[in-house]
């Protein structure tokens, strides 16, 4: 009896046990991180990490975790040709626990964040009016756009979030310029995303 | 009303006249597919924005002279030297490795997005170039 109560006693306690992303543009693989500790008196050891999927990998540091330690698997999904949304699940069984634990990545594949038009363009000499970009994200998404930098000072870049539009004006058009425009996101899960856009004085 | 629309069609006119200035020389059958040979890529004028979609080691080993690099891979990377290099009223062509290539399509299909004038696939790829 107090030993099925005590295998009823989670031993790991995961930091998250769901990862939501993007694949960023340019990449080939997602990648996630499952932190854990141990929470149980007496050392874990992980069994067995099995990804649902050959497209998915997770790679453990080692198999024992002394009481209170920290560990992390890391999981890497490439999608290939695969589109949408996609789940990837990863059991993880633990000696001592009952039911293997479920990781699970889910990854967007195509385009995260909508930007329209990617490049905005003056003409040299060009009265400097601003020019918007609007940023649209898929429903279901989750991603959050948080904020713009502008890589050069000549060109400014504004976020207007309540009207999922960025607002971009060139100090000036004597000169050329161009600019790389960064647009900070967050996933629902906590993920940094970066997504470029572009601006040009020619 | 009539103002207005008068305007716009004087505007689609002008646009038309430019296209046709621009892509003179070229097939237009060919152009609405978005592709180009290299006989009328050759005969653009100005010379076009060569764009090299293939592995940055396949454009080490030889390239169209001038041609930018930028594949999917390296595009955040990349775009900013190919903006800089692009001038008003030039044309882009985009070649890869395989004829019909996915990347070259996949390039010529971002950049169409920055509506900076008409972007061509280079007919046959980096071999019509190499073994013409």
């Amino acid at each position: 009896m107090l030993g099925a109560a005590a295998a009823a006693e989670p031993v790991l306690r995961w930091d998250r046990k769901t990862v939501e992303a993007p694949l960023a543009p340019g990449e080939k693989t997602i990648r996630a991180e499952f932190g854990f500790v141990n929470v149980s008196p007496a050392p874990a050891v992980i069994e067995s990490v099995k990804p649902s999927c050959g497209c998915t990998t997770a790679a453990l540091e080692k198999k024992v975790y002394q009481p209170g330690e920290h560990g992390r698997i890391t999981a890497i999904f490439t999608p290939g040709s695969r589109k949408g949304m996609q789940v990837k699940g990863i059991r993880v069984a633990v000696r001592g626990e009952q039911e293997p634990v479920i990781l699970t990545m889910v990854a967007h594949i195509g385009p995260a964040l909508q930007i329209d038009p990617p490049l905005v363009f003056w003409r040299a000499g060009e009265l400097p009016r601003p020019k918007t970009m609007r940023v649209t994200v898929p429903p279901g998404l989750g991603l959050r756009v948080i904020g713009v930098t502008s890589s050069d000072p000549q060109m400014d870049a504004a976020l207007e979030p309540e009207k999922e539009r960025i607002t971009v004006t060139p100090k000036a058009t004597a000169h050329p310029v161009t600019a790389v425009l960064t647009l900070h996101a967050v996933t629902r899960t906590g993920e940094p995303q970066l997504f470029q856009a572009y601006a040009q004085v020619k | 009303m009539l103002r207005e629309a008068g305007g716009l069609l004087l505007a689609a006119a002008l646009l038309a006249l430019a296209a046709a200035w621009v892509l003179g020389p070229i097939e237009s059958a060919k152009a609405e597919a978005g592709e180009i040979t290299l006989a009328d890529a050759l005969h653009l004028q100005p010379p076009p924005l060569w764009i090299d979609a293939r592995s940055p080691a396949e454009y080490e080993a030889g390239h169209v002279p001038g041609a930018r690099l930028l594949n999917p891979e390296n595009w955040p990377r990349n775009v900013p030297g190919v903006l800089e290099a692009w001038e008003p009223g030039r044309c882009t062509v985009v070649y890869c490795a395989t004829p019909g290539g996915q990347a070259s399509q996949e390039v010529a299909e971002r950049l169409r997005a920055f509506q900076l004038g008409p972007v061509f696939v280079l007919h046959g790829g980096w071999k019509a170039w190499s073994h013409p």
